[in-house]
């Protein structure tokens, strides 16, 4: 790379060099590795330029709307287990408004479960060995509803990796549609007193199954472990509101 | 590859669809917030990475026409903890153990989808930010040269010949380049 420097770089690529010097400069780039992983570099710069020195408008309003919506969801209060009536003085507006826009959705509907129990199971495991393909099974299945069909693919995934929270979880959901109630119920009670993400997910599910049953001071006993934090708390909101 | 169904998602993104904006905090930001206090974040920085993330996946779809080939959720985490991992070396601590795999079993599409995104917006806003390290004039030539517009008639309006144009442009690029090769990326 010595021969040329950056100006060469820029007059090659933007084609500002007279034909036999260009034509000297690819005989070099043939050669040179790191000529050729400066042009490619400069090839990358000019192209991001190209496109973000311009204005854009849409994503000066998509960081307006970002920053409404932080405060809703990133409080100043550290995560902490609260009742649900603090929750709604803390949460204010903002969970409100969640709230609203479900129970809008789901409003005079008494099919709890049917209202808010679709619970998609994503993995994307394709490391290829057995237990992955077991688990990808599992998702397909649960995802048709063909619960029954995901137990026995759950119970084998758990022999592999009994610590897996995310099967634990899914089959305990999955069981709850089952004639496997209470093993179900077990399942989400190990993920609730576990430390993963599925925690509140798991405490939540059990406040449904509850509320399906029409057992409301069970539902409202889950509910209340869930913190305003939590991923779930607007749906949670949302459900203790139409118990109430 | 099949695109899958959670492009909607981008396409949100790139519609400014405040509903698909406010489930994207709803369904996701309990969960990177969790991650994030459990390695040596705060509250804040988790609110900084989760936007981050957002503009940078948007950036992505709008400038290199990203399509997702899997689900939303683990590659978005993905970005968010890959992100949250570059601050944490940026801040000169060690990396902790705690593991976003705890949350999926992730693929290798989904790794490689993150990865690029990460990846590329890194570099973006290092080309940005040596960019701004030029001075006005080379400044503006570049921002009016890049626009695509005819250069004769950029150097009518900058009320310089184009030949000086075109020369001052080469060595306006020739200096961001080496000052982006100066970091070593």
């Amino acid at each position: 790379m010595a021969a040329y420097n950056n100006e060469d770089i820029v007059r090659y690529v933007d084609e500002d060099m007279l034909p036999g010097e260009r034509e000297q400069f690819e005989a070099a780039l043939q050669e040179d590795a790191a000529l050729s992983a400066a042009v490619a570099q400069y090839r990358a710069l000019r192209s991001t330029l190209s496109a973000r020195l311009q204005p854009d408008e849409q994503v000066k309003l998509l960081k307006t709307k970002l920053e409404e919506l932080r405060p809703k969801h990133f409080g100043k209060e550290p995560a902490k287990v609260v009742s649900m009536k603090k929750y709604f003085i803390a949460a204010g507006a903002a969970a409100a408004v969640l709230a609203g826009v479900l129970l809008f959705r789901y409003s005079h509907d008494t099919d709890y479960m049917g209202s808010y129990g679709n619970i998609e199971m994503q993995v994307s495991a394709e490391r290829g060995n057995n237990a992955d393909s077991l688990l990808q099974s599992a998702a397909l299945y649960f995802n048709e509803k063909a619960y029954t069909k995901v137990i026995p693919l759950l119970d084998a995934y758990l022999k592999t990796d009994s610590s897996s929270q995310t099967a634990l979880y899914y089959r305990g959901v999955a069981a709850t549609h089952t004639n496997a109630v209470a093993a179900g119920l077990v399942d989400l009670e190990k993920v609730y007193d576990g430390e993963s993400v599925f925690k509140y997910d798991a405490a939540f599910y059990i406040a449904l199954y509850y509320a399906q049953q029409q057992k409301h001071k069970e539902a409202f006993t889950w509910l209340e472990k869930i913190p305003a934090d939590a991923s779930v708390a607007a749906k949670a909101a949302a459900l203790e509101k139409e118990l109430k | 590859m099949m695109i899958h169904p959670d492009q909607r998602y981008l396409d949100g993104l790139l519609k400014n669809d405040t509903r698909l904006v406010q489930e994207i905090y709803e369904r996701f930001a309990g969960k990177i917030k969790y991650y994030i206090l459990q390695n040596q974040g705060t509250e804040d920085d988790a609110a900084d990475i989760f936007q981050e993330s957002i503009i940078d996946v948007y950036n992505q779809a709008k400038y290199k026409d990203l399509q997702l080939t899997c689900p939303f959720e683990p590659f978005f985490l993905l970005v968010c903890k890959r992100k949250w991992l570059n601050e944490i070396k940026k801040r000169g601590r060690q990396p902790v153990t705690k593991k976003l795999d705890d949350l999926y079993d992730v693929g290798e599409d989904v790794f490689a989808a993150a990865e690029q995104v990460v990846q590329e917006e890194a570099q973006t806003g290092l080309f940005l930010a040596q960019f701004e390290r030029l001075g006005d004039k080379c400044k503006e030539i570049l921002r009016s040269t890049l626009t695509g517009e005819a250069q004769e008639k950029i150097a009518e309006t900058l009320g310089v010949t184009y030949g000086y144009l075109r020369k001052k442009k080469s060595e306006c690029m020739a200096t961001l380049l080496s000052y982006i090769q100066a970091q070593k990326i």
